[in-house]
């Protein structure tokens, strides 16, 4: 009975000494864990927008080259080679041969062939897939194999952005693991959860909503990657992936938030750094009236009102208040990591007085209330925001205030992302905090702003704004063989964009990623901070606590 | 008896269709679906027309309906969009996780509270009936995240005794030999089942108290005790016995609870199992994942409370002749 009684407390203190630290010797020299809150889904590209599968992805598949770090998209400038080791141009252009390492295998073994970029073409442009980046490859007429080794590239018109096209766009998939699969079949595939790649890092195991674990490839025809092994942990939320960091069970995370930066000095064996971001946030105006009916918004339907709303709004304090002074407040629809920004674009500066006078002359008169109406309709909007997102709940609340000052009224509406999204795309909203992630090329803002874009229905554009003059800018500046026209187009694009005020541009989210001391990260990509990860390095530095990072240290 | 499991099953069927009809109902007259959100990044309408095809998003409600209920009939639970794999599959990995959860924490729930509720009703008015109410209602009126996320700071994070959450050491799982992985394993489960023991036991314990003082004052426990019967062989074998029989049906209402408390214990711990997975699928909208989860939810729960009725049957003659 004595025995009984003391069962519960010895079975704890047994458990307690089995820790983990005291167990197996690993095989691995040095181990990355990074945590992060998002299971992966599918680990081939065209299937997936998952976080996790992107970040995996990364390190299993190959592109033929890889955008250099200054995010240049014009032509081939700064690409470096990657699965191809070198290309040519044909003389009149429309057409690009790129020549496959010969050294690139397989995880399997099996030399990588032109075989593989044909199919890897086709995977992306299937009709029966649907992948998302098929649209993206429309300039590419086709893709044929010279040899074995070559694949040429053809395309429909010349443009800036057809190097990027081709390589940036799709990642090369194993044709002889995957062509007897029915196109409508793949998605279902085990591939999807045992991929095979050809990258520095080779696939070991996926435990669903636990971990992703991979290996360094030693024969990577590129060298070896610095870093024996990379397992990505994964937790439920962003407080448990953050526990896990600062006891020492994961060496990395990409994202500190605020209430983690403030904790960071009592943690000295670890260290933050920032990096580059292609994350803009900014408030949509809806143009048209609620539901995408026929008809202007009773408020942002006229530009002066939008414009004299934005003077409402001190973003600078705004933005400092809820993240610090070292964010940047966006100075339009792009970030300062993309190629074509410029850090003299107009913007529309904080006037709390000249928008009161605006507004006065539009017809908008104070009430008793301490709201302005015009007629019977009150200068009052709500601002959809996903109830995931504090910072931007707490941005809206600052902004309250400050519309209140000029007299007008704002009711925020929290919602989770699907209904947010399916707001957006249903035009059922009169103001929504929008958030975009942007990629290197400057034609995304032709996607996003055009007229066409908004009548094309979805979810771009869904405040309806139409410029003759800014569709016009941005269709030469994408059409257009000379550089500097290009960008200086495109900067011409964005001041008629910020002046029109379809929306106020609020910040760039700063990404501060947290990690050991002794982990070293290569150059941080805006794009993808993951880009370089084969080249990142454990070495000497603040000894970490954890098991996790003794490892990585080395002492195993 | 055959009368009592027939009606008992078709009871549990009803039950589980109209959670199933109003959980698809719901979810489908919620705004938004799975593509109308796609992480910041802007997709062409023309991919989203075709998957809304794909996945029978863009039939009327009522058609929809239709297909739910003949695939679920046919034993298909569809494709989670979220995780891009058939919802079967998902559930295979996921349900046994959260099985093992919640069977420790009913096990350990009920051994503990049992046990402390027979220790008040015999130490009846002392400092130990008084002191065991006192620390086990403590931990009954404290919100279950809470208490799990207390747990985790004390003993993961502050006393680094066992691991702040997830199912395995990540790092050394691979090598580890088969008795090294079991105890992995248990240091897991270490803080979760303690969190799931704490929140439940209490009310178990009251209940078994409450019953023990019932039978306590039964005319054969003043039979046995005017007999010569010692008080312990009393305890043990006349009112322990007799007081156990409402506790079966305690065990049958207490596992919705226990499953709905394993659910947001899972999400401190980061323990993946079905909390996990359902709320990641009400967040994006992954209507088969969502409908599935749900299913199984209500099946288990069911099924419990079936279990119960019948043990209660079987240990209570009386409940079977009525």
């Amino acid at each position: 009975m004595t025995i009984l009684r003391r069962l519960p407390a010895v079975a704890l203190l047994l458990l307690a000494a089995c820790r983990s630290d005291s167990g197996s010797v690993s095989k691995h020299a040095t181990t990355l864990v990074m945590t992060l809150p998002a299971d992966a889904d599918n680990f081939m590209p065209q299937f997936s927008n998952n976080e996790t599968s992107v970040q995996v992805a990364s390190v299993l598949f190959e592109r033929l080259a890889e955008i250099g770090d200054s995010l240049q998209y014009i032509g081939d400038n700064g690409f470096r080679p990657s699965l191809a080791d070198s290309w040519t141009w044909a003389p009149d252009s429309l057409s690009i041969a790129f020549h496959i390492d010969p050294k690139a295998h397989w995880h399997d073994g099996v030399p990588v062939r032109s075989n593989d970029v044909l199919y890897s073409y086709h995977v992306n442009t299937s009709k029966v897939i649907g992948s998302p980046i098929g649209p993206l490859l429309a300039n590419i007429d086709s893709v044929a194999a010279r040899d074995s080794l070559t694949v040429v590239f053809w395309f429909h018109k010349r443009t800036l952005e057809q190097f990027y096209d081709a390589t940036q766009q799709i990642r090369v998939l194993p044709a002889h693991l995957l062509q007897s699969i029915p196109d409508s079949a793949l998605s279902t595939s085990a591939f999807g959860r045992n991929p095979v790649g050809s990258g520095p890092y080779k696939f070991v195991r996926w435990v669903s909503g636990s971990t992703v674990e991979v290996d360094a490839d030693s024969t990577f025809h590129r060298g070896r990657p610095k870093i024996d092994r990379i397992i990505w942990s994964i937790a439920h939320n962003p407080d448990a992936a953050m526990l896990r960091l600062f006891s020492g069970e994961a060496n990395f995370t990409q994202v500190l938030r605020k209430q983690d930066i403030q904790q960071m000095p009592s943690h000295p064996e670890l260290k933050s750094l920032r990096y580059p971001s292609m994350l803009v946030y900014f408030v949509r105006f809806n143009e048209r009236a609620r539901g995408g009916k026929h008809g202007a918004h009773p408020v942002f339907g006229d530009r002066d009102v939008r414009r004299a709303l934005t003077m409402a709004v001190d973003r600078r304090r705004a933005v400092s208040t809820v993240f610090d002074s070292a964010t940047l407040v966006a100075k339009g629809p792009i970030t300062s990591a993309i190629s074509t920004y410029d850090s003299n674009l107009p913007s529309i500066a904080y006037e709390p007085d000249s928008a009161a006078a605006i507004l006065e002359r539009r017809g908008w008169v104070m009430g008793e209330d301490g709201i302005r109406h015009k007629g019977a309709t009150p200068l009052q909007f709500s601002m959809i925001i996903p109830v995931t997102s504090t910072q931007r709940q707490q941005m809206a609340v600052l902004m309250q205030d400050m519309f209140k000052k000029v007299g007008a009224r704002m009711d925020i509406e929290t919602m989770d992302f699907p209904t947010f999204g399916g707001r957006a795309s249903a035009h059922d909203f009169d103001a929504m905090f929008d958030g975009m992630s942007l990629d290197p090329t400057p034609s995304g803002v032709r996607q996003e702003w055009t007229s066409a874009a908004a009548l094309g229905g979805g979810t771009s554009n869904p405040g309806y704004y139409m410029n003759a003059a800014f569709d016009k800018t941005v269709d030469s500046a994408a059409t257009t063989m000379d550089p500097a026209l290009a960008i200086a187009q495109y900067r011409r694009a964005y001041a008629i964009l910020i002046d029109d005020a379809p929306g106020m541009w609020m910040y760039e989210l700063p990404s501060i990623a947290g990690m050991t001391q002794n982990l070293h990260p290569a150059p941080m990509r805006a794009d993808l901070w993951f880009a370089h990860l084969a080249d990142w390095t454990v070495g000497d530095g603040a000894a970490p606590t954890g098991a996790s990072a003794t490892l990585a240290a080395g002492t195993h | 008896m055959r009368r009592l499991l027939a009606g008992r099953l078709l009871q549990g069927l009803a039950v589980i269709w109209v959670v199933a009809t109003l959980t698809f109902a719901l979810l489908h007259l919620a705004p938004g679906d799975p593509f109308s959100y796609q992480n910041g990044r802007r997709i062409a309408p023309e991919v989203i027309a075709h998957w809304r095809h794909v996945y029978c998003l863009d039939r009327p409600l009522a058609a929809q309906y239709v297909c739910y209920l003949r695939s679920v009939a046919s034993g298909d639970l569809g494709y989670s969009i979220s995780h891009a794999r058939p919802v079967r599959d998902i559930l295979v990995d996921y349900v046994p996780r959260t099985l093992e959860l919640m069977s420790l924490g009913l096990l350990f729930s009920f051994a503990v509270g049992i046990a402390l509720g027979v220790l008040e009703a015999r130490r009846r008015g002392t400092f130990a009936d008084w002191g065991s109410r006192g620390i086990s209602l403590f931990f009954y009126s404290m919100p279950d995240f809470w208490l799990a996320l207390m747990l985790a700071l004390i003993f993961a994070y502050w006393l680094p005794i066992f691991p702040i959450s997830g199912i395995e050491d990540v790092i050394n799982a691979p090598t580890n030999s088969f008795w090294q992985h079991v105890v992995d394993q248990l240091r897991h489960l270490v803080l979760p089942v303690t969190t799931l023991t704490l929140m439940t036991c209490a009310g178990i314990a009251r209940f078994q108290r409450a019953a023990m003082l019932d039978a306590m004052h039964l005319d054969f426990v003043v039979t046995a005790r005017a007999k010569g019967v010692s008080e312990n062989g009393i305890a043990r074998h006349h009112v322990l016995r007799n007081a156990l029989l409402p506790i079966i049906t305690l065990a049958g209402l207490t596992l919705p609870a226990l499953l709905g408390g394993a659910l947001l214990v899972e999400l401190v711990f980061s323990w993946p199992g079905m909390g996990f997975i359902t709320a990641m699928a009400v967040s994006s909208r992954d209507y088969a994942l969502v409908t599935s989860s749900v299913l199984i939810t209500s099946v288990l729960v069911v099924a419990g409370t079936i279990v119960a009725d019948l043990l209660y049957a079987l240990a209570d003659p009386r409940v079977r002749s009525a």
